[in-house]
């Protein structure tokens, strides 16, 4: 019965599909990608490692927020003006200090936050650049080389770079490869400062450029190098510390951060817990504006569904004479909205997983597609549909149907 | 023979603000099994309003109407619906047909609401589409058809739940005459082959004097009654 009274009033039922389901897809969609955005980043900072600490300089969580944003965070490429001064406070103090601590198997010191340009066939390109040392492999071992070779310890002048810098242009060509020389610009301290390069090694591509070092459009040179030509001065930004024994890495952490002042320190666990609540608060605004989508949707039903009753006041007279409840009247009404929620529901989220997949693909990120998202979607549409539906269908049931049957 | 309906000192007055309005001032009447009567007089004398009272659309502000004994009074709302689905048929002047369902659709609909089985619904449906003439045109929707096979369409829907009295309503009062005369004939065959119970209202004298009894009403009481035959 409520269906065939839909099919009377298809351009109004499309109207109000279509509002339920650009909500729906708005929502299915920004969740989706921000799922997906958050397993990718997960999977990345699996790749710290359950063994690794990274220690940084400064004090607990609120200075390690403000430095990641900052782009202090090893690895980063943000940050337009490099700033050796702010960011860098630990040195080989520390490293002597940890090398000395107990449950503590590698020590590995790191400097980030270069910035610098240089030309390859006509293009310019910006790279930020970090300073790492021979050990830095072993300890992130997730950065492979595709090509050439690791650092040595006697390098100097040599450079790995990422991905990206080798195969630009969604690797068309290829601009560097091992052996190739270049002429790496920056300016420090106001002055213009150049640095001949030799590519000794090019990382595998990672999808990104958070984690620890390298990334897929930055430099990675020897630690010395990138002292002297920044002229930082013996500071690291980060130093990684790999822990004999990952079963007590929480209680190395704590012992790190006494030892040594002023710093932080980041475990894989907290990165990720970090991720999840910045995520998290990312999408809770997201899907609260695509909810806003959603209540407009809702408040369009219950003027569709208001003006409809009012239409059909007299057709609920004559199912009331021959013999309908007020729940029958209730129930016809609802259903329809639950019609309306369903169908809504279920093609906005379609809408919003293709959507999502399909800007995931542009900008690089795998949204997550799930059942359940897709469930919880089509629930919420359709909770959403009664609730309008809720008003206008109950006046419809309570109409007199003597009253009802006098209207025209 | 048993009353069907009954009404004793039915009163029902309307409340216009301030001041109410006395619609019906103490009506005492019967309904037989079998009748076929009809209930006249002008507009304003409140003829429809006995008709929803005695078809358990609404109820008295003092006085009963007892259908098949029931006090309905005393009747929720939920048991006035029931009633009305299991023993009242209405028939109205402009049909009320529901005009996106076919005249099929239209006769099942009070089964739908009564709660009878698909397969069952669709054969009585289809049998009292037959038996009023429009065996050929039970799947043409309202629009489709005339003013005349629309109200036949009604009366198969009035019929379709086996009611113990049909309210009628004006019947004919949006027909032309021959459509009229036709559709009296429908009801008053009926009424004589199946003994079906029929209340009609109406203010034409014409279809007054075809029935068997005739109640007068003028301004809410009743002023005569006789029976024609």
């Amino acid at each position: 019965m409520a269906f065939e009274s839909l099919s009377e009033r298809k351009f109004r039922f499309a109207l109000n599909l279509l509002g339920i389901m650009i909500g729906c897809a708005a929502v299915t969609g920004l969740i989706s990608l921000t799922q997906g955005m958050n397993n990718e980043i997960t999977s990345q900072m699996g790749i710290l490692g359950t063994s690794t600490i990274t220690v940084i300089p400064g004090t607990r969580l609120s200075s390690m927020l403000a430095s990641s944003q900052e782009g202090g965070f090893m690895g980063s490429s943000g940050g337009s003006s490099f700033n050796p001064a702010t960011t860098s406070e630990l040195d080989w103090r520390d490293i002597d200090i940890l090398e000395k601590m107990h449950g503590i198997d590698l020590v590995v010191p790191g400097v980030s936050g270069g910035q610098g340009t240089y030309i390859r066939k006509g293009v310019t390109f910006s790279v930020s650049v970090d300073g790492i040392t021979d050990r830095y492999f072993e300890i992130n071992e997730a950065d492979e080389i595709l090509e050439g070779r690791e650092l040595l310890r006697s390098d100097k002048a040599v450079v790995i770079i990422g991905y990206s810098l080798a195969y630009p242009f969604d690797g068309e060509e290829q601009y560097l490869d091992v052996g190739d020389r270049i002429k790496l610009t920056t300016k420090v301290n106001k002055k213009e400062k150049t640095l001949s390069l030799r590519v000794v090694g090019i990382l595998e591509e990672s999808g990104s450029s958070i984690g620890p070092g390298g990334g897929d459009e930055s430099f990675m040179i020897p630690l010395r190098t990138y002292e002297q030509f920044f002229e930082t001065g013996g500071e690291y930004t980060s130093i990684q510390v790999k822990a004999v024994d990952p079963d007590f890495i929480d209680q190395l952490s704590d012992e790190i951060e006494d030892a040594l002042e002023g710093v932080s320190v980041i475990t894989s666990e907290l990165a990720m817990s970090m991720v999840d609540s910045i995520l998290g608060t990312v999408e809770a605004v997201l899907s609260g504006i695509a909810g806003i989508s959603l209540l407009v949707a809702g408040v369009g039903i219950i003027n569709t569904m208001t003006v409809s009753v009012m239409e059909r006041t007299r057709e609920i007279g004559v199912l009331k004479a021959i013999g309908a409840r007020s729940s029958d009247v209730l129930f016809m009404f609802l259903s329809e909205a639950v019609m309306t929620g369903i169908a809504g529901g279920a093609m906005g989220a379609v809408f919003g997983f293709m959507l999502s997949t399909f800007v995931g693909n542009y900008v690089g990120v795998t949204a997550e597609v799930s059942l359940s998202l897709g469930t919880i979607t089509l629930l919420f549409a359709v909770i959403t549909c009664v609730i309008s539906g809720l008003y206008p269908a109950w006046r419809a049931s309570n109409l007199n149907p003597v009253e009802a049957l006098r209207s025209e | 023979m048993s009353s069907i309906i009954e009404t004793v000192d039915l009163v029902k007055e309307y409340s216009q603000g301030e001041k109410s309005l006395r619609v019906l001032k103490g009506i005492n009447m019967k309904v037989e099994e079998g009748d076929f009567m009809a209930i006249m007089g002008p507009s304003g004398s409140g003829k429809s309003t006995l008709l929803n009272m005695i078809g358990a659309l609404d109820k008295p502000t003092s006085g009963t109407v007892l259908i098949r004994g029931v006090d309905i009074s005393t009747l929720s709302d939920n048991q006035l619906a029931d009633l009305r689905s299991k023993e009242i048929g209405f028939i109205f002047q402009f049909f009320n047909l529901i005009s996106r369902m076919k005249a099929l659709g239209n006769v099942e609909l009070p089964m739908v609401i009564a709660g009878v089985p698909r397969r069952e619904r669709r054969e009585r449906a289809s049998k009292l589409l037959e038996m009023v003439g429009l065996g050929e045109r039970m799947h043409h929707r309202p629009m489709e058809l005339s003013g005349g096979e629309q109200q036949r369409v009604a009366i198969a829907r009035a019929l379709v739940n086996d009611p113990a009295v049909l309210l009628c309503d004006e019947v004919t009062g949006n027909l032309d005459s021959k459509t009229g005369q036709d559709i009296m004939q429908l009801m008053r065959n009926l009424n004589n082959e199946q003994g079906k119970t029929f209340v009609l209202i109406t203010h034409d004298p014409v279809v007054a004097q075809s029935t068997d009894r005739l109640v007068t009403l003028h301004d809410g009481e009743i002023i005569g009654e006789k029976r024609v035959w």
